[in-house]
């Protein structure tokens, strides 16, 4: 039966995207409870970059979500930790810099704004609480409540819960008009940050339903702050303790610990560091990704109190679901909707597809012809040659190191005793890429881009870029009229091109380097998929590289662009593969995001790499295009010129 | 208030009857067009502006002052002789001049805008266009800044172009603004037939992914784009404001530049300031000179007229 899905819901890969109430919608990480943030006593700084599922986690814990209508059931003990997410507008907050006022009178207002801020957060939590199922509190006593300190910081500031929202949203309205107009207009006298909220806690606390309320703020995108506003919370935090902890969330690692006193934070002593991609790629991400997959198909179908939905969104079940068996079940589904072609069987299929073949037949004929061998393709292609040793020949056949007759020696006794060259290394090593060049003119559908753990490989541990592989999937699917599972590998891997697709356009609005970090990828890429194409495929699979050599050290605004890369996750920092040159050990290798591998035609599997100079990744970051070209051309200098033409290395 | 809108419109500057004694704000002559819509007034009657994005500041002819201070960078001038040149001065620059201008008792601003022949496109009859450097992101501009975390900000609108990375960036930045009422406005009609594809195709994936309101104006009348935000500033509920990003064409960037002049207590502007680049045009078409007059005692909250 046709499962109805609502695919609105399914284009909604950011967090950012669902209301702020996500009860119901959020999946329990398997290091849940490691995180252990509802018992914290102090400080958390919580990094992970785009799309590991940080902004959701927040949401969980943000009052809206945790004090949610639609949650049925709230333990007491729920308001021992109400979490308020904020996320800074950045631009709004570069704004209190500059203008003839001198910082220091800045890093006031900005405490001040702060506190502001989370005091009507606090406000509008109260109002929360009292229209949950929280049974112990309710409409009646927060209409009750009062706030008596809160004209001690401000004059005529009024003592009922929601007469003082009113009058601290209109002193917030003030305070923008006044950011937005500071020469124009007097500064309205606004609380102190700090010792104003502590002070509407202590108020609340009167009240013996809250007298053990403590607040949890989780400030988002500390990193883009300006320095002296990130000094001010770093105070904050390195403060925190209950009622009041504030803690960070940041797609990199704390860089900046100074605070608005003598004093600077760290980890030890003031927070603990909680890195979420971390925490899942330890935890094995894979079954969580499938599960996500499945419960927002079932959001989506509206079965919203489906056995899978009320399982993963039920902390208590938690280790029930890291049992071998049911992990085994999960990803078996998922294996069964994205099924995979073996490399072998890709080869075999593509040799009954007439192009395919007649492709092959001349690259071997070419092949041949450059070695000036008297034999032909047809020697080669006999009855009952291995497809999987056939498809490599382009390559072996291009090698000065190998006689074609010699080769077709081992083909023979490689189709009957499955034994020698080809069984021990040939196709092991030159299979995958021999595919992807043999399907190069087909650009956007290579069968190898298929199969579930192709796409949990590919998304990197990255749970919005896998979940975006699967609904386009389901979109490719759609479109070509054959919306059931299981997907064929055609639909696959053509939504394997069009995800890789999109996600490179994405990146020009990634930070400072946007544009540029879409141009290096576009080269990098490029290169990589011109050494692909070489002939003879001496490196076949290369999309990492290295620097280890040159005239000079990387320099400042180098590193900077290689800190912002890794930091938007283009790419990803590997621990050294096999060095050609074996220069030290320190050398880091750096592999091009695995999500973009479709878009190019290159291996998605971490293999080999590319040494590059100081100077050439200087041209490649920041050369222009003959610059570009020129390093190009050089690093695929086995390329033929028309290759290199169809490959963009030349101009035509 | 009372905002009209007068509209002149001809193939050169001597059809637009600007006054003989102006002086002409203008920005970097970047193209034919802003070499020429300078070249209407003598030299020494120009004085160019600069907005600096990083300590937001304005720079007026030689002076240099914080931007919240545009009017005494400004007051030398006599109001009803200035003439603004909006082809070469960009969206932060011509808010400041008009801002300050309005906030100095001017009744009246005089605008003038050249068309381009062309755009330079990335590729000869390609889609994509050349006109802007790599944008620093969105920054903000004195005398109009928003905080998009409050609830106050209810309602935005953008005007778009022809460059979608503007927008995407807009939407990665302040993922906030995914939870106001949004409102994506094209220039339809175009400056010439066409030019509406050019702009609405590359924008699909986000109109898709993010299901944003739609609406149209007129590409080169800022009458049009003046009621398109007066349309969702009469929406806004009590107590509320509403955000303008004028990321398209520059006479919709006008019609944001006064609407957030004479509105501040309720409107905001959200600029990315890309860095225009060299050559960005080629050629001239249609010269605009746009007058608008600004009656602070009307009871009438807007009206309009050509």
């Amino acid at each position: 039966m046709t499962m109805q899905i609502d695919a609105s819901l399914l284009a909604k890969t950011r967090a950012e995207e669902h209301e702020a109430d996500v009860w119901g919608e959020f999946f329990i990480p398997p290091y849940f409870d490691q995180l252990a943030l509802s018992t914290a006593t102090k400080s958390v700084y919580i990094t992970g970059k785009r799309g590991c599922g940080k902004t959701m986690l927040l949401k969980y814990f943000d009052y809206h979500t945790a004090f949610s209508k639609r949650r049925e059931q709230i333990p007491a003990s729920e308001i021992n930790h109400v979490g308020i997410y904020w996320r800074v507008d950045t631009q709004f907050c570069s704004s209190l810099n500059h203008r003839g006022i001198e910082e220091g009178e800045w890093s006031v207002v900005f405490e001040s704004y702060f506190g502001l801020v989370i005091a009507i957060e606090l406000l509008h939590a109260v109002k929360a609480i009292a229209q949950s199922a929280f049974h112990k509190f309710d409409e009646a006593e927060l209409a009750s409540l009062a706030f008596p300190s809160a004209a001690d910081y401000l004059d005529g500031a009024p003592t009922g819960a929601r007469d003082l929202l009113r009058h601290l949203e209109s002193l917030r309205r003030k305070f923008t008009t006044w950011v937005s107009n500071v020469k124009a207009m007097a500064r309205p006298v606004l609380p102190p940050g700090r010792h104003f909220i502590l002070s509407l806690i202590d108020d609340l606390r009167q009240q013996p339903e809250l007298a053990t309320l403590s607040i949890f703020v989780y400030v988002d995108e500390v990193e883009n702050l300006v320095p002296y506003q990130r000094h001010v919370l770093n105070a904050f935090l390195k403060h925190s303790q209950r009622p009041l902890i504030v803690s960070f969330t940041s797609k990199e690692h704390p860089s900046d610990n100074q605070t608005s006193g003598p004093e600077s934070i760290n980890a030890t002593h003031d927070y603990r560091l909680l890195d979420l991609e971390n925490f899942l790629e330890i935890s094995k991400p894979t079954p969580f990704f499938a599960e996500v997959f499945l419960g927002n198909l079932d959001i989506a179908a509206k079965l919203v109190n489906s056995p899978r939905l009320n399982m993963v969104r039920s902390h208590h079940r938690l280790a029930e679901r890291q049992q071998p068996a049911y992990q085994k079940e999960v990803i078996g589904i998922m294996r069964t909707r994205f099924p995979e072609t073996s490399d072998k069987q890709i080869a075999a299929t593509a040799l009954q597809v007439s192009t395919l073949k007649d492709i092959l037949t001349r690259k071997i004929n070419k092949a041949l012809k450059d070695r000036a061998s008297k034999l032909s393709a047809d020697d080669f292609l006999f009855e009952g040659a291995p497809p999987e040793a056939l498809v490599t020949l382009p390559a072996l056949l291009n090698r000065e190191t190998l006689v074609p007759q010699m080769v077709l020696t081992e083909l023979k006794r490689f189709s009957t005793e499955r034994k020698g060259s080809f069984e021990t290394t040939w196709v092991h090593n030159n299979l995958f890429g021999s595919i992807l060049e043999l399907y190069r003119p087909f650009a956007r559908e290579c069968p190898l881009y298929s199969g579930f753990d192709t796409l949990a490989t590919m998304a990197n541990n990255n749970l919005r870029n896998f979940l975006i592989l699967c609904y386009k999937t389901l979109e490719v699917a759609y479109l070509r009229d054959e919306p059931e599972a299981p997907y064929s590998v055609d639909i696959q891997c053509r939504a394997a091109y069009d995800a890789s697709e999109q996600l490179i356009k994405e990146i020009r609005t990634f930070g400072r380097f946007g544009e540029q970090l879409r141009v290096f990828v576009l080269r990098l890429g490029s290169i990589f998929r011109a050494l692909q194409a070489s002939p003879a495929m001496s490196e076949p699979e290369q999309n990492q590289f290295t620097i280890n050599s040159g005239g000079r050290a990387l320099q400042a605004d180098e590193h900077a662009f290689i800190a912002e890369a890794l930091r938007f996750g283009i790419l990803v920092e590997q621990q050294e593969t096999k060095s050609k040159s074996g220069v030290g050990l320190d050398i880091v290798d750096y592999q091009l995001n695995p999500i973009y591998a479709p878009y190019f035609q290159i291996s998605y599997r971490r293999k080999r790499k590319l040494e590059i100079s100081v100077e050439q990744f200087h041209m490649l970051i920041m050369g222009n295009e003959t610059e570009y070209r020129d390093l190009a051309r050089g690093l695929a200098r086995q390329l033929s010129d028309a290759d290199a033409v169809q490959l963009g290395l030349l101009l035509s | 208030m009372k905002v009209k809108f007068f509209s002149r419109s001809g193939t050169s500057a001597a059809e637009l009857e600007l006054p003989v004694d102006m002086v002409l704000l203008h920005g970097e002559q970047l193209d034919d067009r802003g070499q020429l819509a300078c070249g209407c007034a003598p030299e020494s009657a120009r004085v160019m502006l600069a907005y600096g994005v990083d300590d937001m500041s304005l720079r007026v002819g030689t002076e240099i002052k914080s931007s919240d201070l545009a009017s005494e960078l400004l007051c030398s001038f006599d109001q009803d002789k200035v003439v603004l040149e909006a082809t070469t001065l960009g969206f932060a620059e011509l808010f400041c001049a008009t801002n300050a201008l309005l906030a100095s008792g001017a009744t009246s601003v005089n605008i003038i805008y050249v068309e381009p022949a062309e755009y330079q496109r990335a590729s000869p009859g390609g889609d994509q266009f050349v006109l802007s450097e790599p944008t620093r992101g969105y920054a903000p501009i004195p005398n109009a800044i928003v905080d998009l975390t409050s609830d106050e900000i209810e309602a935005g609108v953008f005007f778009l172009g022809f460059e979608p990375e503007r927008l995407d960036r807009a939407l990665e930045e302040h993922q906030m603004i995914a939870s106001k009422d949004v409102k994506l406005v094209f220039g339809i009609p175009a400056y010439h037939p066409g030019w509406e594809l050019d702009a609405i195709i590359p924008h699909l994936p986000a109109l898709d992914q993010h299901g944003l309101q739609l609406d149209y104006c007129s590409a080169n009348d800022p009458e049009a784009a003046f009621e398109c935000l007066e349309r969702t500033r009469a929406a806004l509920g009590d107590d509320k404001r509403m955000f303008v990003a004028p990321i398209g064409p520059k006479p919709c960037g006008i019609a944001s530049a006064i609407f957030a002049s004479v509105y501040p207590e309720q409107v905001g502007l959200l600029f990315d300031h890309p860095r225009r680049k060299k050559k960005r045009s080629t050629g001239t078409d249609l010269w605009h000179r746009f007058t608008v007059t600004i009656d602070r005692g009307a009871a009438v909250q807007s009206e309009t007229a050509t």
